[in-house]
């Protein structure tokens, strides 16, 4: 039967582009998960057969001899784990409040020189970290911090991109005849910000959490820079030293490295979603 | 019931530009006192002052006789409720209404006891566990109103309350806001754009232009004895022709080129005559060429149903004269030429200045 009604047929040029596009996504994946897969593989054969060509493709059944090894060449790992947990937690909780009570002043309250000064936090983003490494060695030799999370965990409490980013979503998402209502309803600033901005605020800040602990937990050269012996090295700092002179125990490092990664990885899982949405909020007129 | 006095009050944002100077206002324990005036003329800003959530550049605002300029905004027992209702959105009802009371230190017994009497009263009791994103427009602004209520203030300030309110909802929140007025008898300072509101909510209202006010008085005062043209034409709807007149000889003024029609006050006041003021539905319309009429002619008609509004040109005005015609048997065409004239006693009289000559 006859139907007047055509099927929209889209052009070949417009399927090719998609193709391609795909194509160079799927590519851009494969390079970034392959070092993921052949940690995981690694860690499960023994370094002989690690240093082999071709390498192992697929898993072994050489894990818990290279767990066995790890435990004998780092006693103190699963210290060292909570250890960078525990900093890490420390780093995101201290964060999240001095970043949030900052975003929310520069989005929220008039003072002097407001532009200035946040004008001023956000070009301490252009600096590299590595301009700052020698005034914070002997900051900390100075004030006896050597050694001590305090030397990990108090500079990485508040953060230019997490003022920005507190601010920018507190200007998008909260009206200001809120913050005067509370104010008319005896709430002190203080107050305003815990039992009002806060509550509201919560996707920002889980993008925020999610940022900065990874980012404490993976810190490597602050923890070099500060950390001297091996009792108090952070997991970065463990897996680092088990690469020696005397050359590497492949399949050591790998369980190693893959149970680091395994906390960062179910966080991820979690959490994807909301730092997505974290990052993209106020780039759109909701 | 607290009055509030406004003594030489003056806001600057930068020390050199005021937007708003030397005002000086009495509001009477237990009026309901509305600011009106056009966007930017600084209502909003006064009123903001008060409640204390703007800084006061220069002079005195006292609730009776405490002056209040140093005062925070939850100290000074003013309640305000938004334009935008400002529901904490994370609270149930019940928590936005009893935020206020709680930050106060008020007992939690107590507390609940005062959510539920004003719930009852607004008939939100049934609402209390729900959370503002559930709740229609008209709820919400009950619960704006009620958090205010609750906490038992010596002062209400509204900021254009209803203006996020569909018209049939607004018409039925302004006499529910007349009637809780008269219930509470409490001081009510209510800002709108909208003169319908102020005009029918209003003890008194103050006309604001551009950081100052115009004219206070009970709307009626308004209406029928505007002090100048702004009040003139600010205050009513359609708004007042005013049309400039010049000559006065042998007791007549000339009206643009339209014609002559007879001074309609006294000498020797009337020397001073620029411009006269006729209210729409002031307007009588008769045969062209009646005399102590002005030429005009019919150029677009509404017919609004109970009323009827025409737009007349009349020679060298540059802006159409409207006439706002009630019950009129005469069916009138774009076209028609009439003479127009104005019903005895109600012509307006404005001097060069724009202030009122009677």
């Amino acid at each position: 039967m006859y139907s007047s009604r055509k099927t929209k047929r889209r052009p070949a040029g417009a399927f090719t582009l998609k193709l391609i596009a795909y194509g160079i996504v799927f590519a851009g994946a494969v390079v970034m998960l392959l070092p993921f897969y052949f940690m995981f593989v690694f860690a499960t054969h023994a370094n002989a057969d690690i240093l082999s060509v071709p390498p192992p493709y697929w898993f072994g059944d050489h894990l818990l001899e290279n767990l066995k090894q790890l435990m004998a060449m780092r006693p103190n790992f699963w210290k060292s784990i909570g250890w960078s947990l525990s900093i890490a937690a420390a780093t995101t909780a201290l964060n999240l409040f001095f970043c949030a009570l900052a975003g929310y002043a520069f989005a929220m309250l008039d003072f002097r020189y407001r532009e200035t000064l946040f004008g001023l936090i956000l070009a301490t983003l252009l600096l590299p970290s590595f301009v700052s490494m020698i005034p914070t060695i002997l900051l900390m030799q100075q004030i006896g911090w050597i050694n001590s999370s305090k030397a990990l965990i108090i500079p990485g409490a508040c953060g230019a991109l997490g003022i920005f980013m507190m601010r920018q979503y507190i200007s998008s998402v909260l009206p200001r005849d809120l913050v005067d209502a509370a104010r008319m309803d005896a709430c002190g600033e203080f107050d305003i910000f815990l039992r009002v901005v806060l509550p509201l605020i919560g996707p920002a800040l889980g993008t925020l959490a999610l940022i900065t602990f990874i980012g404490s937990y993976n810190n490597f050269v602050g923890a070099l820079l500060v950390l001297r012996d091996q009792e108090v090295y952070t997991l970065p700092l463990v897996l680092r030293s088990l690469q020696g002179t005397n050359g590497v125990t492949w399949g050591a490092l790998s369980i190693g490295a893959a149970i680091a990664v395994l906390p960062l990885l179910a966080l991820f899982v979690v959490y994807s979603r909301r730092l997505i949405d974290g990052l993209t909020a106020g780039a759109v007129k909701g | 019931m607290t009055p509030l006095s406004l003594k030489k009050i003056g806001k600057s944002y930068d020390g050199r530009n005021y937007v708003i100077r030397d005002l000086n206002l009495e509001i009477r324990a237990g009026e309901f006192m509305v600011f009106v005036g056009p966007s930017g003329c600084g209502k909003t800003t006064l009123l903001r002052m008060i409640a204390g959530l703007e800084e006061i550049s220069e002079g005195e605002v006292a609730f009776g006789d405490s002056v209040v300029n140093e005062l925070d905004p939850g100290e000074r027992g003013a309640a305000m409720v938004f334009q935008s209702y400002a529901l904490y959105p994370h609270m149930t009802v019940a928590e936005n209404l009893g935020f206020g009371l709680k930050m106060s230190g008020v007992a939690k017994a107590e507390r609940e006891r005062a959510v539920n009497d004003v719930a009852k009263v607004l008939q939100i009791d049934h609402m209390l566990s729900s959370k503002p994103k559930s709740l229609s427009g008209g709820q919400r602004q009950r619960v704006a109103i009620g958090r205010a209520i609750v906490r038992n203030p010596k002062v209400f300030l509204f900021d254009e309350p209803l203006s996020n309110l569909d018209a049939a909802l607004r018409v039925q929140m302004r006499i529910e806001l007349a009637r809780l007025h008269k219930q509470l008898g409490t001081t009510m300072i209510y800002v709108t754009h909208d003169q319908v509101e102020a005009m029918t909510l209003g003890q008194r209202i103050a006309v604001f232009n551009r950081g100052r006010i115009e004219q206070v008085g009970t709307p009626l005062e308004l209406y029928e004895r505007p002090e100048n043209r702004f009040v003139a034409q600010f205050i009513g709807s359609p708004k007042m022709n005013v049309l400039a007149a010049s000559g006065n000889e042998a007791g007549r003024l000339k009206i643009h080129s339209a014609g002559t029609i007879p001074v309609p006050i006294a000498q020797p006041a009337s020397s001073a005559i620029a411009a006269i003021g006729i209210r729409p539905e002031d307007v009588v319309l008769h045969e062209a060429g009646t005399p102590d009429t002005l030429a005009a002619s019919v150029t677009m008609i509404e017919h609004l149903g109970d009323a009827t509004v025409l737009y007349l040109e009349i020679d060298g005005a540059d802006q159409p004269v409207t006439a706002k015609l009630h019950g009129s048997n005469k069916q009138y065409s774009p076209g028609d030429t009439v003479g127009l004239a104005c019903v005895d006693g109600k012509m307006h009289c404005f001097n060069a200045e724009g202030a009122a000559i009677r």
